[in-house]
């Protein structure tokens, strides 16, 4: 085996668990809201969601290859990596999107470890900046577009993160404080049972964007991957099986159950009602579907977010942990930069040593803080068990679980 | 800043398809269960319970509702298969269809 298939190996092992990663990170935005509320027991709600993230997945027939492009310049107009990336089956690419990559899981899974709703994308895209800086200096980055269109790291990523959560919390808030004054009246049994559907359909329906756009982004990635490697030359289409694991992958994840981050959205910001919880959920699906409408591509985290605090902003009455909210802001704030910093490590470290060995280490290194951060979370482990318990002051759950598996 | 611009115009569209679906389906909707819930259960003279059935009338605005939520979410599934396949979704005849993109 030569070193560069070695890396190209290790890059698509990567990328699979970024994307495993991207499914149990985001389980949350679509379906915490429905935990909340009772409309779907725990485990039910990720299957549901795992179901639509795979059918969303397999509904990407048009995956574009120029997946980086927005952010770095890595890659011609046309998709394929510019050639003085391309020397030695590709190897200075293959080691870039791998330093990327690691940084991207590791930075998901701190988030997670901390249960804090962070961006896949935003992780994805910091940590290919941060090893593309690395590797290339500032001047491979495009930190903003030409003007002609959005584009580039301000108006792709930095922009769009400020702004996710004010209009769509802005919406929840309207949403939300008009539903009030209409169900007033009605039982809380009755509001509950009509809720459900409402809120059945928007999970549904974010997920499978969800699927959608997330599985793209790896589909993309490894056939990046292999192009740089020689094994594949269309860019217009994509090898079949990457878009097979791709799809399986991430709903694996989703599967999975990002539970620690469920709770903090289920739980933690807002105490979620019914009425509340269909307004999450309509302002969620409603704000991702209309930007993905209006080529303003928005993160379906900080939107799911922005809903959720929204609902509880215009609930008369409601108790919103601004607390909690602001750790989430921080992580928002942070995860570009962290995982970008990752990023850079990795690459420098895969560099110095070289080949074999340098994309050995890296794996090396991943797998080790993989491993610690799982050991970590079983500690205060968060499952379908517990995931409801009552938010008594914090993420972790102080009472045994309250039903038996 | 060309940028800086044209993300500010991109989201005020955003914020107001947002509010005017985000907002308004849920009410829509809410409006339904408000039509479909009818009055509360009363206690009769002799202590029963007594359920009231909501008029047809009310029934039939419900149903309005949940047929228009229904026509938003098969809305929302083009998009979504819009987006996996390259298209975008058109009101150009009165109803959506998907077109490919410009």
């Amino acid at each position: 085996m030569t070193a560069a298939l070695f890396i190209l190996l290790c890059v698509i092992g990567t990328a699979l668990l970024f994307d495993f990663t991207n499914g149990f990170h985001d389980t949350a935005n679509a379906v915490a809201s429905s935990i909340a509320t009772g409309a779907l027991a725990p485990k039910a709600a990720v299957a549901l969601a795992a179901v639509m993230n795979l059918i969303g997945a397999f509904l990407s027939v048009a995956v574009a290859l120029t997946i980086t492009n927005s952010v770095v310049k890595l890659q011609n107009d046309d998709g394929t990596p510019k050639s003085e990336l391309m020397a030695d089956n590709g190897q200075a690419l293959l080691l870039i999107i791998l330093a990327g990559l690691v940084g991207a899981i590791l930075w998901n899974m701190f988030t997670w470890l901390l249960g804090l709703p962070s961006s896949s994308s935003h992780a994805l895209f910091g940590g290919i900046i941060g090893a593309t800086i690395a590797a290339l200096g500032g001047h491979g980055v495009k930190w903003v577009g030409d003007g002609s269109k959005i584009d580039g790291v301000v108006g792709k990523i930095i922009m769009p993160a400020l702004l996710s959560p004010l209009i769509a919390g802005f919406v929840a808030t309207v949403g939300t404080w008009v539903v009030f004054k209409i169900v007033g009246g009605i039982s809380a049994r009755r509001s509950k049972s009509g809720f459900r559907w409402g809120q059945i359909g928007g999970a549904s329906l974010v997920s499978l964007a969800h699927g959608t756009n997330d599985a793209q982004k790896t589909m993309g990635v490894i056939t990046l991957a292999l192009i740089a490697y020689g094994s594949w030359t269309q860019t217009d289409a994509i090898p079949f099986w990457v878009k097979v694991v791709c799809a399986f992958a991430i709903a694996a994840g989703t599967y999975l159950g990002g539970w620690r981050i469920i709770r903090t959205l289920s739980k933690g910001l807002v105490e979620i009602s019914a009425p509340q919880g269909m307004s999450a959920d309509g302002a969620t699906a409603s704000v991702i579907l209309s930007s993905t409408h209006l080529g303003f591509a928005l993160s379906t985290t900080q939107v799911a977010s922005g809903s959720i605090l929204g609902s509880g902003v215009g609930r008369p009455g409601a108790h919103v942990r601004w607390g909690v909210f602001g750790r989430m802001a921080m992580a928002w704030a942070t995860t570009l930069p962290a995982a970008g910093m990752v990023g850079a490590l990795m690459w420098f470290i895969g560099d110095r040593l070289g080949g074999y060995v340098g994309a050995g280490v890296i794996m090396a290194l991943l797998a080790a803080g993989a491993a610690s951060m799982y050991v970590q979370s079983r500690h205060h482990q968060v499952d379908q068990h517990n995931v409801d318990e009552i938010w008594e002051g914090g993420q972790k759950v102080r009472k045994a679980p309250s039903r038996v598996a | 800043m060309d940028t800086v611009r044209l993300v500010f115009d991109a989201a005020g569209r955003v914020l107001w398809a947002g509010l005017l679906l985000g907002a308004g389906l849920p009410v829509v909707f809410a409006l339904g269960v408000r039509m479909l819930a009818g009055a509360e259960d009363t206690v009769g003279p002799d202590g029963t319970v007594v359920s009231h059935r909501p008029s047809a009338v009310r029934r039939a605005v419900a149903w309005l509702c949940f047929a228009l939520v229904v026509f938003a979410v098969v809305v929302g599934l083009l998009v979504i298969i819009g987006a996996g396949t390259g298209k975008v979704v058109s009101f150009e005849h009165g109803w959506p269809t998907l077109v490919p993109k410009s």
